[in-house]
């Protein structure tokens, strides 16, 4: 079996437990590793462009630098820009979704109330963040719009 | 081995579409059935119909003759028998306006009409398992593809 790496950038310790959790209920063998502010992400992609993880999920509201500006570094990284990046938010304001995917994001999350719909998301998310690698035309996904 | 199938109701009234999809369902979706209906007087007289067995899964166009989409789901929804219905929305707008009112009503997955054959694929593969995990549920995800 695959082992799928993923890296979580988010600065709220409770969601990054909690999404450490979801993880492990998944069926998959899945390896994490997290980050929490927005310097410290793009620090650890630089750091780690030669072996980068197989999907980001990436939290908007963060410290430093927040995660629309990530975002937009990375797409214009030349090294980065293949990272499929599911946003991670809070927010379902829609005029901000369409300006993330049309600066590069594959899916966007609104942070699920409940540990069981947690899991069900990232069960969903991980194949169409990876899809879009292998795949011409994009297509852009909403989970709990 | 016996494999369970998967009972799949378009209702659309584009022939062109409802061959695209047959396609995508026929070549790349195993261990589905397909039926399609034209417009929404006779989506809702299917459904009614008790020599027929509810399907696993309606995919909805809006855009209908007779009955549009948004009053087939209305009825639908409100229906003691049908209500359980998981519902994909299939339209070619991405107006959020009708989506939330979608939403509100009942639909599970909203899906905008994608071009080409391969992303509709991809995007019926998705939206089966999110149809129908929101009957076992109880709160309801909502999914935007194609958003």
């Amino acid at each position: 079996m695959k082992l799928l790496n993923i890296l979580l950038a988010d600065d709220d310790i409770d969601d990054c437990r909690f999404f450490k959790e979801a993880l492990e209920a998944l069926p998959m063998l899945t390896s994490l590793t997290t980050v929490h502010d927005g310097e410290q992400l793009m620090t650890y992609l630089n750091d780690n462009s030669g072996q980068l993880p197989n999907v980001l999920f990436l939290d908007i509201n963060m410290p430093r630098k927040n995660g629309f500006e990530c975002l937009s570094e990375i797409k214009h990284h030349e090294k980065l820009k293949d990272l499929p990046v599911i946003m991670f938010s809070t927010s379902g304001a829609r005029e901000k979704i369409t300006v993330l995917f049309n600066t590069g994001a594959d899916v966007y999350v609104r942070k699920p109330g409940n540990f069981a719909q947690l899991v069900q998301i990232i069960h969903h998310a991980l194949p169409m963040a990876a899809e879009n690698i292998f795949s011409n035309g994009k297509l852009k996904y909403i989970l709990n719009a | 081995m016996i494999v369970n199938e998967l009972n799949i109701l378009l209702a659309d009234d584009d022939p062109d579409d409802c061959l695209f999809f047959k396609e995508a369902i026929n070549k790349f979706i195993p261990a589905t059935n397909l039926t399609a209906v034209h417009d929404g007087e006779q989506l809702m007289l299917w459904l009614t119909n008790e020599e027929n067995k509810l399907p696993d899964v309606l995919f909805l166009d809006l855009n209908m003759p007779r009955k549009n989409g948004f009053e087939c789901l209305t009825e639908i929804k409100q229906h003691a028998t049908l209500k359980d219905l998981p519902v994909v929305i299939f339209s070619t707008s991405n107006a959020h306006e009708e989506m939330t009112t979608l939403f509100k009503t009942g639909a599970d997955v909203y899906i905008r009409k994608p071009r080409d054959l391969e992303q509709l694929v991809r995007i019926i593969r998705h939206a089966l398992p999110m149809a129908s995990e929101n009957i076992v549920a109880g709160s309801k995800l909502k999914y935007v593809l194609n958003a």
